[in-house]
């Protein structure tokens, strides 16, 4: 056992140093040109991630300090192709910054660490407090506003769940309630041939089993699983994820739309994401930008939703991505 | 001199520990170990392989793996059970609808040969979201008080205010410490 788990880590060594050599002296190369050819940042970027995936797969035999030390040249690859990639963009400057995330973020740190008393154990004590939940949850050919929302009590940001939701309009931009009444972040499951339109929310957003659905939303994370026929419009200063996801398209979030903070948007990296279901050295056939044609004109959210007497039918079937 | 004294003595000299951080994805796992670490938060992407950071807490040296919880990758959370001194399994105190698949990813682990013996820690996180659910809600959920394998505790939490994250880590260190070492910190 402990044979073979060492010619397998002087395997590992000397296939991963080889692929390291290669792809540095290529960085350097590109590093160096003057333009920026997108198609080699493309081939590099498939090594890159080759090279992630073998690392993974290695982590069963590999002592954890070489784990580490491999680990912080992939991510070191990783940083280096990012910003290649936003040097050879001819587009806004790139910055992960946004705005602080809620107003609790400015507590410092060090009224964190206070060695407070060690907290109560908690099944006797909290459980006198009932949480709340907040949900929009089984809805059919409705056009739901703020207003269908059960008010939150609390002035802190709460979360959302959204659930079982079929041949609906959500609109919970237009009309937003008072700052009593922010989303923090989402949790959605099970949405079928619907327009979902959401604000902007400091928190993260994790969807499940999404169908044939139009999405928009701003947040600071965002992962999507076993969904199919999204058109996502997404503004987020972390890489999209998808999984077990197929026929997914993503573009901006409507720019007129962001209430907050207009740089977020510039710098937004909605087309950066990763499909954790296909980490290997081909381009994820599971997602693509959203052309531009094909996308809702930016001044026509939210009226795009509702347009004259329109039903939300109609709507749907003008709106709705191909399948 | 018997074995176990043998690695009882060798261990009090490295005063090394080893923690897990797992849960499902979008849980708040490498939120909470930048904020232990004073890192910026905001511009943290879901973890696509892990993160390791070492602290120093009191006499002992504390190595922490941040595993990524995405589905696609549970399967290679195997391979960082070996030697692991305490789990801290990290809730979306938020997430209700994926309460019965936290419940069945952390029983599983409770299962693992390699895992007996460690200390666990359940940090239900993001209480400074007005509804999410409480320490107790969770531990109603997840079957927590049935636990009888592992010694086991409950702390809410915020990575994003940093609120009872330290006193999440004190107690894992205290218990791991007992364990190993027979003595309090
Ligand atoms: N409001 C609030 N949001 C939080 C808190 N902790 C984490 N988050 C947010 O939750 C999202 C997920 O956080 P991560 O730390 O990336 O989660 P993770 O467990 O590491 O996820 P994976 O790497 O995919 O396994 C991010 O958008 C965080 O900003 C918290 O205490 N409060
Ligand atoms: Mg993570």
């Amino acid at each position: 056992m402990a044979d073979t788990n060492r010619s397998l880590i002087e395997e590992f060594y000397a296939s991963f140093n080889a692929s390291r050599t290669d792809i540095a002296s290529r960085l350097e190369v590109i590093g160096t040109a003057v333009s920026k050819s997108t198609e080699i940042l493309d081939q590099l970027a498939v090594d890159v991630s080759k090279l992630r995936k073998e690392l993974a797969d290695a982590t069963s035999f590999l002592p954890s300090y070489d784990q580490r030390q491999y680990e912080l040249q992939v991510k070191s690859f990783e940083h280096s192709l990012e910003q290649l990639r936003v040097s050879a963009a001819p587009k806004p400057k790139f910055a992960f910054k946004r705005k602080a995330a809620t107003p609790a973020t400015n507590q410092t740190v060090s009224d964190a660490k206070k060695p407070g008393p060690a907290t109560a154990d908690l099944p006797s004590t909290a459980s006198t407090i009932a949480s709340n939940a907040r949900a929009l949850s089984n809805h059919t050919g409705q056009y739901l506003t703020s207003s269908s929302l059960p008010v939150s009590s609390s002035t802190a940001g709460s979360e959302l769940t959204i659930s079982d939701i079929d041949h609906c309009i959500v609109d919970l931009v237009s009309n937003q309630g008072e700052g009593s009444n922010a989303i923090t972040a989402v949790h959605v499951k099970n949405v079928k041939r619907s327009v979902l339109l959401l604000p902007s929310m400091s928190g993260s957003a994790i969807l499940h089993d999404v169908e044939n659905t139009v999405l928009a939303i701003g947040c600071h994370q965002f992962r999507m699983h076993t969904s199919s026929h999204v058109d996502v419009y997404l503004s987020i200063p972390s890489n999209p994820i998808i999984e077990h996801c197929t026929h997914i398209r993503f573009t901006r979030y409507p720019t007129h739309l962001a209430t907050s903070d207009s740089t977020a948007e510039a710098s937004s990296t909605h087309l950066s994401v990763q499909d954790f279901s296909h980490i290997r050295a081909t381009p994820s056939p599971n997602w693509k930008p959203l052309p531009e044609e094909a996308a809702i004109a930016e001044k026509t959210w939210p009226r795009a939703l509702l347009r004259g007497d329109d039903d939300v039918e109609s709507v749907l079937k003008r709106l709705l991505p191909p399948i | 001199m018997g074995l176990f004294t043998i690695i009882r003595k060798n261990r009090q000299k490295e005063r090394e520990m080893r923690l897990l951080f797992l849960g499902l994805d979008n849980a708040g796992k490498t939120t909470i170990l930048k904020r232990l670490n004073d890192e910026d938060i905001t511009g943290i992407s879901p973890t696509l392989g892990f993160n390791i950071k070492t602290f120093a807490h009191g006499r002992y040296t504390l190595n922490i793996w941040d595993i990524g919880g995405q589905q696609t990758l549970r399967p290679y959370w195997r391979n960082y059970f070996e030697q692991t001194d305490a789990i801290i399994w990290v809730v979306d105190a938020g997430d209700r609808l994926r309460m019965q698949d936290c419940k069945r990813e952390l029983h599983g682990l409770l299962s693992e040969d390699r895992l007996a013996g460690a200390s666990l820690l359940v940090f239900a996180n993001k209480q400074d979201i007005a509804n999410s659910m409480t320490g107790a809600e969770i531990s109603k959920a997840l079957d927590l008080l049935n636990i009888r394998s592992h010694d086991w505790k409950i702390q809410p939490c915020s990575a994003v205010t940093g609120e009872s994250i330290l006193d999440g880590i004190d107690w894992t260190v205290h218990n791991v410490a007992n364990r190993l070492y027979g003595t309090v910190v």
